[in-house]
């Protein structure tokens, strides 16, 4: 009688296929991210061709309702900008106020930079990513630090390819980063989509709405503080910190080249 | 003993599943991704979720030393994959 188990049909192909997958991301480590660049800007090309379907609207039954969805989102991203000038105005005064005590010159923006689509959101990474549409051909380099249009800071570029670059989040999952608020400095561990959590003294004096600036980076703005608990019996407070903009929705950010 | 097989069933559901995956990798958040790896590989000697794990950190994998430049989706899927083999094997699910 023949015997139809097929128990390890599929061992062989599995087995072959471990091997590929190990090789192939063995091969880019040891090519420093040669394949993934490659893989990166294919994937551009990707993006790019499917940023105008996110904008089609399919069908005419839910016109009405999907009107004023559109509507809404709109008036949302307006809003969210508004907010993203004023609380990039107050970032600018704070910073001015913090050099007039200390009487130091702050180094002149005399580094130009350049805008960049944002091809392919952070959501869809699980490593806290994203990938910008400007590459080497643009003047973008390993090390350039992205902004957003208000000037906070969004992270750094890690990879550049010739016509698309990723940027890692600073507030990318596991990633830690010391900020600066008011006169405390504390280190924020990023929780991803733009947040981060810190433990602060607890006569840090950190309100909601303080900007927290990153001295690794310029002291350049990151991000407000968004809410700030404290435990009666604790002697610390916990600070969250969010992005004023919606990363999820973001459409072009400003890149500035590496400090050499 | 005889295992009934119907390619008619069951060929479909594991491209689409590949497919759905593939298209999260990319555009949707990677859960839905995570769920589709995890479906493959519960249901089938899939290769699919390796390439998907291969995919995600392709794309996304940051170029930075340290913890975070360890391909987890990639050693993620061949746990899935090699983890449920067994699995599979016993459950009435193998084919």
């Amino acid at each position: 009688m023949k015997n139809s188990f097929r128990q390890n049909s599929g061992r062989g192909k599995l087995l072959a296929a471990t091997m590929l997958a190990l090789l192939v991301i063995g091969g880019d480590a040891l090519s420093g991210g040669a394949v993934r660049v490659a893989v990166r800007d294919l994937a551009a090309s990707v993006f790019e061709r499917t940023r105008p379907i996110a904008t089609l609207e399919v069908g005419e039954l839910f016109a009405t309702r999907r009107a004023l969805l559109q509507e809404n989102a709109t008036l949302r991203d307006t809003l969210r900008r508004l907010e993203d000038g004023e609380n990039a105005r107050r970032a600018a005064l704070a910073e001015n106020e913090a050099l007039r005590a200390i009487a130091r010159i702050a180094e002149d923006e005399d580094r130009h930079g350049i805008g960049a689509p944002v091809l392919a959101s952070h959501a869809a990474s699980p490593y806290g990513t994203f990938i910008i549409g400007a590459g080497r051909a643009q003047g973008v380099a390993v090390g350039s630090i992205v902004l957003t249009g208000g000037g906070f800071l969004l992270g750094a570029v890690t990879d550049a390819g010739e016509r698309a670059s990723t940027v890692r989040s600073l507030f990318a999952p596991g990633n830690t980063v010391s900020v600066v608020i008011g006169d405390a400095q504390i280190l924020a561990e990023g929780r991803g989509g733009g947040n981060a959590r810190a433990e602060a003294p607890r006569d840090a004096n950190i309100e909601v709405g303080d900007v927290a600036h990153v001295p690794s980076f310029g002291g350049r703005p990151v991000a407000l503080v968004g809410a700030v608990e404290v435990e009666p019996a604790s002697a610390s407070a916990t600070v969250f910190l969010r992005t004023p903009s919606n990363i999820d929705t973001l459409h072009y950010v400003y890149v500035l080249p590496p400090v050499h | 003993m005889y295992t009934s097989f119907h390619p008619c069933t069951d060929m479909p559901l594991r491209p689409i599943l590949f497919l759905i995956g593939l298209f999260s990798a990319l555009f949707l958040t990677p859960w839905v991704t995570l769920v589709c790896a995890v479906l493959l590989a519960m249901r089938y000697h899939a290769w699919e979720v390796l390439v998907l794990g291969v995919v995600v950190d392709l794309v996304w994998l940051p170029g930075v030393s340290g913890v975070a430049s360890i391909p987890f989706a990639t050693l993620l899927a061949a746990a899935l994959v090699w983890v449920l083999y067994p699995l599979r094997r016993e459950l009435l699910f193998s084919a």
